[in-house]
């Protein structure tokens, strides 16, 4: 009796260890620095004018095994419509492994060549021309798991100049994780409790700070120039059938005097678009200019529950034409859950990543 | 003989009752500390000005730190510059401008061309500013704003008050930012209850001699969220708890500092890229507990325990002591500080370790003992015969540092 009872209060201790360790855990944001179950690389070029170092680390553990997607976003130079064109490979690293590779060489399973290390799968060269995403997704056994042990960072390098830059994978926790190749980003609509939370939702808006474009830098001074240029993707993705998302995204740009600039609606992404802020076309371009600040920020929110994820490059060139780029992740609006799509966005379903199958 | 076993059922509870408050009191509440969200503390781990040049070989260097007011109300900040400038033979000073580089191996630069010590002291100095609804702030380290954008009573704005007073030059150190309830009262009280800001800092570095060089690396400020809860508000003793300790905070008003810190990173000395490129990374840690302009004596230590992991899984460990704040290079942590041929076999070094890159992970410890939190981010530099060019990125995280052993930041209090 007395066994039984110390049982019947063990299991009632898991049980509410367990209950308490998920309430703790149930915080799942998209993260710049947090470990993740679908790791995404919004900017990936590998062009022959540039190129991009991809660096994944397990920091769990346990073997990890992902099954990751490189989108390429460029256009098509016959219809200038983005290629959209998936290519899939699968990469296992063991416990707390990291691993590397360049875009345009990929990382064949070489034990002699000069890429070191225990090569984390075969991973293909990108296309020629490549400019695009890397989506990895956590799985087991072929099926997505809910490990949220993935983290990345992306290295571009201009080929001719030399010049780098960084920024930090976007990685989405899963929650509970999905049993099938639909993956719902959708922790904000899913109910509590009831397990069909399957990863986090994506943010309601992004934010970035800059330098108003195409006027000279504030440190650089005379004869300098300062140039923004943003990367950004649609949440959702469809690789199986092949769908490219598109989402419309509002842009609110205010400068250190409180003028604001609304655009409803202003840009459309489909698949992958990088933008020049400053370039002809854009929203940007010629309301920044003879703005009385030269600080601003921009919120983009997007218009519908597909969700946008991006990052901020700014390229400075000094009097001499010797220029330099920074990246940085952009914020997130949505400092909670109830904040992230689709809680306060419009109706529709949540934002999804399908996957095809092995 | 049948022998009882023993009744575990009343201690278990009494663990399920010790499990829970741990779980709830170690900030369950969902706050956490990100530098992609909004936040009511902003950390800027490495904030550089030298504009002369004096410590860079004539190369001018500055930092742009932009702060953002993402609420639609009037938000309150009281920021300190944490300096941690060296000069040869004691502290810095009006009396001894002599500044150096502890981290270089040159002599002129490290005080052994005149026989002396670079010793590292610790200054606090502050300002205060509001921001108006959404209003994004600009500015240079090296400068003084004492016109802030909505200063002006003609301009269309809504009216701001305070001023930016400029690190210094030169100035190596961190900036921290604290949400405040007003810095119209003679000493503004720490508050909880809004994450209002986030920030950025870009890291200039540039001649324009020969042509001239330009090189910029940026990341984002690091953020910790406050407690948002119906009890939220103006924190009275000026301790803000990361987290709670056995002491002074039995209730989190902030979210924990990480319990450890990811650094994804080249070793130093490869050439991922295959162009003749050599890749070095310096890494930059802060404490999480300070008390700029209360703390009396010099700040505590906190030893940094790095463990690495190369690409075939071999480990190594290191470890460092942060004092205030600690700017290194990965090879010179195991090696003398400087570029030397020490270099070669840190544990640090891509001939040492076989492979390109690494994974260090970084805790602060005891972790069993309150105060020993650490934030930082990393510059990578990529040189070779195009020149020098550098990235900065924001560390990952894993984990929270546990309940008990959080940290504080003290403000002067009212």
């Amino acid at each position: 009796m007395r066994t039984m009872n110390s049982l019947r209060v063990g299991s009632t201790l898991v049980a509410c260890a367990l209950a308490l360790t998920a309430a703790v855990a149930a915080r799942a944001d998209v993260s710049t620095e947090r470990p993740g179950s679908i790791l995404i690389f919004p900017k990936v070029i590998a062009d022959g004018t540039r190129d991009t170092i991809i660096q994944i680390s397990n920091i769990s553990t346990m073997t990890v095994h992902a099954h990751c997607f490189y989108v390429d976003g460029s256009r098509d130079p016959n219809t200038l419509q983005p290629r959209w064109q998936e290519t899939d490979f699968n990469i296992w690293l063991t416990r707390l492994q990291p691993t590397h590779w360049r875009v345009s060489a990929g990382r064949p399973v070489d034990f002699t060549d000069s890429d070191e290390g225990l090569d984390p799968g075969a991973v293909p060269p990108a296309t020629a021309g490549f400019q695009g995403e890397l989506l990895c997704v956590q799985v087991d056994s072929g099926a997505p798991s809910a490990g949220n042990s993935l983290i990345g960072d992306a290295t571009l390098k201009n080929l001719q100049s030399g010049d780098v830059s960084k920024y930090n994978g976007l990685a989405i926790k899963a929650v509970n994780g999905s049993d099938d190749d639909l993956l719902l980003l959708n922790d904000t609509v899913a109910t509590e409790g009831d397990d069909s939370a399957e990863y986090n939702g994506c943010p309601r808006a992004l934010q970035f700070a800059g330098v108003r474009d195409l006027d000279e830098d504030p440190v650089l001074g005379a004869g300098s120039e300062s140039r923004s240029f943003m990367t950004l993707i649609p949440c959702s993705a469809d690789f199986e059938n092949l769908v490219p998302a598109s989402v419309s995204v509002s842009v609110n740009r205010i400068d250190e005097f409180e003028t604001q600039l609304s655009f409803a609606g202003a840009l459309n992404v489909t698949c992958w678009r990088e933008l020049a802020l400053g370039g002809s076309g854009s929203v940007f371009g010629s309301y920044f200019s003879g703005a009385p600040t030269q600080f601003y920020t921009a919120t983009l929110t997007p218009n519908s529950q597909v969700g946008l994820l991006g990052v901020f490059d700014t390229v400075v060139t000094d009097s001499n034409s010797n220029s330099a780029t920074a990246a940085i992740n952009m914020s997130q609006l949505g400092a909670d859950k109830a904040s992230n799509l689709p809680a306060t966005g419009p109706a529709g379903p949540p934002a999804s990543i399908r996957i095809s199958g092995e | 003989m049948r022998t009882r076993r023993p009744d575990h059922s009343r201690a278990a509870l009494v663990w399920l009752g010790a499990v829970a408050v741990l779980l709830v009191s170690s900030g369950a509440r969902g706050q956490i500390v990100a530098s992609d969200q909004g936040a009511a503390v902003l950390v800027f781990p490495k904030i550089l000005v030298d504009t002369a040049g004096t410590l860079t070989g004539g190369v001018s260097v500055d930092t742009v730190v932009q702060i953002q007011n993402t609420s639609s109300g009037i938000a309150n900040l009281l920021c300190f510059w944490v300096g941690a400038n060296s000069c040869c033979g004691g502290p810095c000073g009006l009396a001894n401008p002599d500044h150096c580089d502890p981290n270089s191996s040159d002599p002129d630069l490290n005080c052994r061309a005149s026989g002396q010590r670079c010793v590292t002291s610790w200054t606090a100095s502050n300002f205060e500013i509001d921001a108006s609804p959404l209003q994004p702030i600009g500015f240079l380290a090296s400068r003084d704003v004492t016109e802030l954008p909505c200063n002006d009573s003609s301009s269309t704005c809504d009216a701001q008050d305070g001023q930016i007073l400029g690190a210094g030059d030169p100035f190596i150190g961190e900036l921290k930012c604290i949400e405040v309830d007003s810095i119209t009262a003679l000493v503004p009280r720490a508050i909880t209850g809004v994450n209002d800001f986030t920030g950025s800092a870009r890291i200039y570095a540039s001649t324009t001699a020969d042509g001239g060089s330009v090189d910029v690396r940026e990341y984002s400020a690091i953020g910790i969220q406050s407690v948002v809860e119906a009890s939220s508000g103006p924190i009275g003793d000026g301790v803000l708890c990361l987290g709670t300790n056995g002491g002074t905070c039995p209730t989190a008003t902030h979210a924990s500092c990480p319990g450890t810190l990811i650094l994804d990173h080249f070793f130093d000395g490869a050439d991922p890229f295959n162009d003749g490129d050599s890749v070095g990374t310096t890494l930059t840690l802060v404490p999480c507990t300070e008390g700029p302009e209360t703390q009396i004596g010099p700040p505590g230590i906190t030893v940094a325990q790095l463990l690495i992991i190369n690409e075939f899984e071999q480990r190594f460990s290191s470890n460092r002591h942060v004092q205030c704040f600690e700017t290194t290079r990965l090879s010179d942590i195991d090696s003398v500080p400087g570029v030397d041929p020490g270099d070669v076999t840190s544990i640090f070094s891509a001939g040492i370790q076989g492979t390109l890159t690494g994974q260090t992970r970084i805790r602060g410890v005891p972790t069993n003992e309150a105060g020993h939190g650490l934030l930082g981010i990393s510059e990578e530099t990529h040189s070779g015969s195009r020149g020098s060019f550098s990235t900065a990125a924001n560390l990952h995280f894993d984990g929270s540092r546990g309940a008990g052993f959080g940290d504080t930041i003290t403000i002067p209090a009212p």
